[in-house]
């Protein structure tokens, strides 16, 4: 769930909550699935506040998509907006945020295999998981002041780590996970401008970066240990407006925590996103469109990659997730349109010639790679 | 640089020849210009009807360099910048292409043309307008000087930017004596301070630079001292001829600065300006080499007695090692310890040398040297008219990351004093360092001679304080001096050789010398 566009979803959800709740408690089905390929796992958010999360699995080589697989195979929603999908020994862990689950299911059958529960209010609304070993997960949250610590095998919760943020404006945020040697390094989204870094050791929170701009939303490790991280600088819409909604780039040396390189980019009208290619040292950005840094060159190119399409009106479709096929570097990009109607996944290789386009749900947003 | 010996100028000259094509091409691509936009991300927003100068900053670039702007393929400039002018709305994509021996090399930049009122409230101050194309700056070469009566001194603004139509005033001890002035109605904006008239002790000289933006203010303090003679040292028996003190060490880069591949690390890494000043003093001892590095690079040394000036002979004498082929003069300064507190913080005149006064001579000249970001770079610099360039890294000479010495501190530093005209050539790999006629240190010129008394095998220079000059270019006629400083005076490189540094391997004074 994109904050910027908070008030514009409320909106939306009050009209599409009558639709979600009418029609909806017929028995399902459970159909068996056994996709044993290397397939691509499609994260669709849904609407906020709609129950309408969805999961798209992708075969690249017969180019077949099926869509709504969680709920075709269990029988059951997923949930209220899907956040993060990620691939540990052939299990998929889905971090429903609206919801307050995690769902583990088995990435060929697509069948739930556990789900983290925690008492009160452990996992509030949880957005990534990172592991740190097969045994111990962490989990970040959007209003917690906690990491949230899980064993992903037994799908129980072993502790928290303290963020030692304050709540601003309601929000207590950490996103992504990324980790250099023992240290995970996590950015505070939500009306922050904080990274912080936890010992992996120790499961405690040793330092804090602090950054020029507001809202650190997406961070991703290079080859040489650098944190790449990039803002989407707040928001501004009608009757609201937080900073000066201009992203920013960052490379941050993960060791000392120095900021080595600012760049403020264009001011971004969907979500921003940062992606690495497998051997880590070509950056994939959506700020708008999307753009191909190589990690050595001096500044984001100027010129896009690939071009968000446009509506017949010209109007920009939102981009709104970003995914690198480890295995051979295709490129997937999540069209969420105008974040009302089913959303499409575009596919490029490396060189960014469309490959494919398929239909998926509601607002894809992130992809995880069998 | 120069030799440290023949054998070893042979050695490496021998080395660069069995160098393989592979690594002729890697220096080579090494040597290629590289083009740096003062916003960093290349994205520049601008209001509807305003104009903004785009000034990239380019390393491996001189005068013999090309730029080319073209947009949707059609040049439209080919100066170092460009004035983009905001007339409509939209995006604008600009290419600049860069042209030096080595190579080309481009890159791109895109203009978005918005409203005023899409302009957030805080947007300059977030830096999309970058603080360096915006910021007022200038630069001095001191702000506390010591003066004796009877004497003048020019105190100028250096490289001023970002004034938008501002006006100076000068006030001397709350009177306004000068201004307020526009920087385009006047040559330079400087005041001439005079002791004529004026009471011994501290004056505070402002300078005021209003525009609608801000008011800045720089304050000079001017101790109006005794006239020459008060704190006068005598010789006595036991005065020694060669420097006792080595006050400043302030190289600019070089390949012999922080670090050098023939004879090792020069002073350990962190070292202090106190430590460097004594390492500087131990080498002077054992007539060893003081690399100055690049332009404006210098050294600070004193006496422990004040050195005679003998009218019509030499004073002063200073050692390098120039040969006919391959000299890198430095300027000779010399100053009297007027206010007698023992340290270099008086008036300077400069010892006048063949080319004073000439178009090989720059004086009033400043230069800018910035840290490279990222290390094993070269260093790149701008000067007081807008020119830049680099002190190449060259691994060859020095494997240190930067050539930049922990003391000199900062990302960036401004030197000041009088620069040289470059002479030096390149052909077929050889580079040829011609000296001038005569009056600079470290050059082969007609005051560089051997003299058996004091040295049998190498020359020495020989230098006359009746040579000093005041700021305009009057004979000083000093009696004595107290303090020396040595100081490079040409830019310029060679692609074997490095960066043009003056060396010093001592200063004596001539008439305890002989």
């Amino acid at each position: 769930m994109q904050l910027k566009k908070l008030f514009s979803y409320m909106l939306l959800s009050a009209s599409l909550l009558t639709a979600a709740c009418s029609g909806s408690d017929e028995a399902p089905e459970e159909e068996h699935f056994s996709s044993t390929g290397q397939g691509v796992f499609v994260l669709c958010e849904g609407n906020f506040n709609s129950g309408n999360a969805s999961l798209s699995y992708y075969d690249p080589v017969t180019k077949k998509v099926e869509n709504g697989v969680f709920q075709r195979a269990n029988g059951r929603k997923l949930g209220d907006t899907g956040q993060s999908i990620i691939l540990r020994n052939g299990v998929a862990y889905i971090a429903v945020e609206n919801s307050g689950i995690i769902w583990g299911i088995d990435a060929e059958t697509f069948r739930v295999k556990g789900q983290v529960t925690t008492t009160g209010t452990q996992i509030i609304n949880p957005r990534y998981v990172h592991f740190v070993s097969d045994t111990k997960a962490y989990v970040t949250d959007l209003y917690s002041p906690y990491i949230n610590i899980i064993n992903p095998k037994t799908f129980t919760w072993m502790g928290a780590i303290a963020t030692g943020q304050e709540d601003s404006r309601g929000y207590c945020s950490t996103e992504e996970m990324v980790q250099v040697g023992k240290y995970v390094y996590t950015n505070c989204w939500s009306y922050s401008n904080k990274l912080l870094v936890i010992d992996t050791e120790t499961d405690e929170m040793v330092r804090e970066i602090t950054l020029s701009s507001w809202q650190p939303k997406s961070m991703k490790a290079d080859k040489n240990g650098k944190l790449w991280v990039i803002t989407d600088g707040g928001y501004s819409m009608e009757g609201d407006s937080f900073s000066d909604n201009i992203p920013h780039l960052y490379r941050i040396d993960a060791a000392t925590g120095n900021v080595e390189m600012d760049q403020a980019l264009d001011s971004d009208e969907a979500n921003v996103q940062i992606e690495m290619n497998s051997t880590k040292d070509v950056l994939y950005i959506i700020n708008n469109d999307i753009y191909k840094m190589n990690i050595t060159a001096s500044h984001l190119p100027v010129r896009p990659f690939i071009e968000a399409p446009k509506d017949a009106n010209g109007r920009r479709h939102k981009l709104y997730g970003i995914g690198v096929n480890p295995y051979n570097g295709d490129i997937y990009v999540g069209d969420a349109v105008d974040y009302g109607q089913s959303g499409a996944v575009y596919r490029y290789d490396a060189n960014g010639t469309l490959i494919d386009q398929f239909r998926v749900g509601i607002n894809p947003n992130h992809f995880a790679f069998k | 640089m120069k030799k440290n010996s023949v054998l070893c100028l042979l050695a490496m000259l021998l080395f660069l020849t069995a160098c393989s094509s592979d690594q002729d091409g890697e220096k080579r691509q090494d040597l290629l210009p590289t083009i740096a936009f003062p916003v960093a991300s290349a994205r520049y927003r601008m209001e509807l009807g305003s104009e903004l100068e785009i000034v990239p900053r380019y390393e491996h670039v001189d005068e013999h360099t090309t730029y080319e702007w073209s947009m949707d393929g059609a040049v439209i400039g080919t100066e170092a910048s460009y004035t983009f002018v905001a007339a409509t709305l939209g995006e604008y994509f600009i290419k600049v292409k860069v042209t030096n021996a080595y190579g080309t090399v481009e890159d791109e930049l895109k203009i978005t043309v918005i409203k005023v009122d899409q302009l957030s409230e805080n947007e300059s101050a977030e830096g999309l307008i970058p603080i360096n194309e915006s910021m007022f700056v200038w630069k001095f070469p001191w702000t506390n000087i010591n003066i004796p009566s009877g004497r003048t001194i020019k105190v100028k603004a250096y490289m001023i930017e970002n004034d938008f139509d501002g006006t100076y005033t000068w006030t001397l001890d709350d009177v306004v004596v000068a201004g307020p002035y526009l920087r385009q109605d006047v040559e330079e904006v400087s005041y001439v301070f005079d002791t004529d008239g004026l009471s011994q002790g501290k004056h505070t000289l402002l300078l005021t630079m209003k525009n609608e933006l801000s008011e800045v203010t720089q304050s000079f303090d001017i101790q109006v001292c005794p006239s020459e003679g008060a704190y006068r040292r005598a010789v006595l028996s036991q005065s020694q001829s060669l420097v006792n003190k080595v006050y400043e060490y302030m190289p600019a880069p070089g390949h012999q600065v922080n670090g050098y591949t023939i004879v090792g690390d020069f002073i350990h890494e962190g070292a202090t300006m106190e430590e460097a000043t004594q390492v500087a003093l131990e080498h002077f001892q054992k007539m060893w080499s003081v690399s100055l590095g690049a332009q404006g690079g210098y050294l600070i040394a004193g006496f422990d007695h004040s050195v005679e000036n003998s009218g019509s002979d030499y004073d002063l004498v200073i050692r390098g090692n120039p040969f006919s082929y391959q000299s890198e003069p430095g300027i000779i300064w010399v100053s009297q310890d007027v206010n007698g507190d023992g340290l270099p913080n008086d008036l300077w005149y400069e010892l006048a040398g063949s080319e004073y006064g000439t178009e090989n001579c720059i004086q009033e000249y400043a230069i800018t040297y910035y840290k490279p970001q990222n290390p094993r770079s070269h260093t790149g610099w701008k000067d007081c008219f807008g020119n830049t360039g680099i002190v190449p890294y060259m691994s060859l000479w020095n494997t240190h990351a930067y050539y930049w010495q922990d003391w000199v501190g900062g990302t960036e530093h401004t030197y000041f004093g009088t620069r040289l005209k470059d002479t030096h050539t390149y052909e077929g790999g050889y580079t040829m360092e011609p000296p001038y006629a005569w009056g600079y240190a470290d050059n082969q010129g007609s005051d560089y001679v051997k003299d058996e008394r004091f040295d049998a095998v190498n020359a020495l220079g020989y230098y006359k304080i009746s040579n000093a000059k005041t700021w305009d270019g009057k004979d000083a006629n000093l009696q004595y001096i107290d303090f020396v400083k040595v100081q490079t005076a040409q830019t310029g490189y060679s692609p074997n050789l490095g960066d043009i540094s003056t060396e010093v391997y001592g200063i004596w004074d001539y008439h305890i010398k002989k």
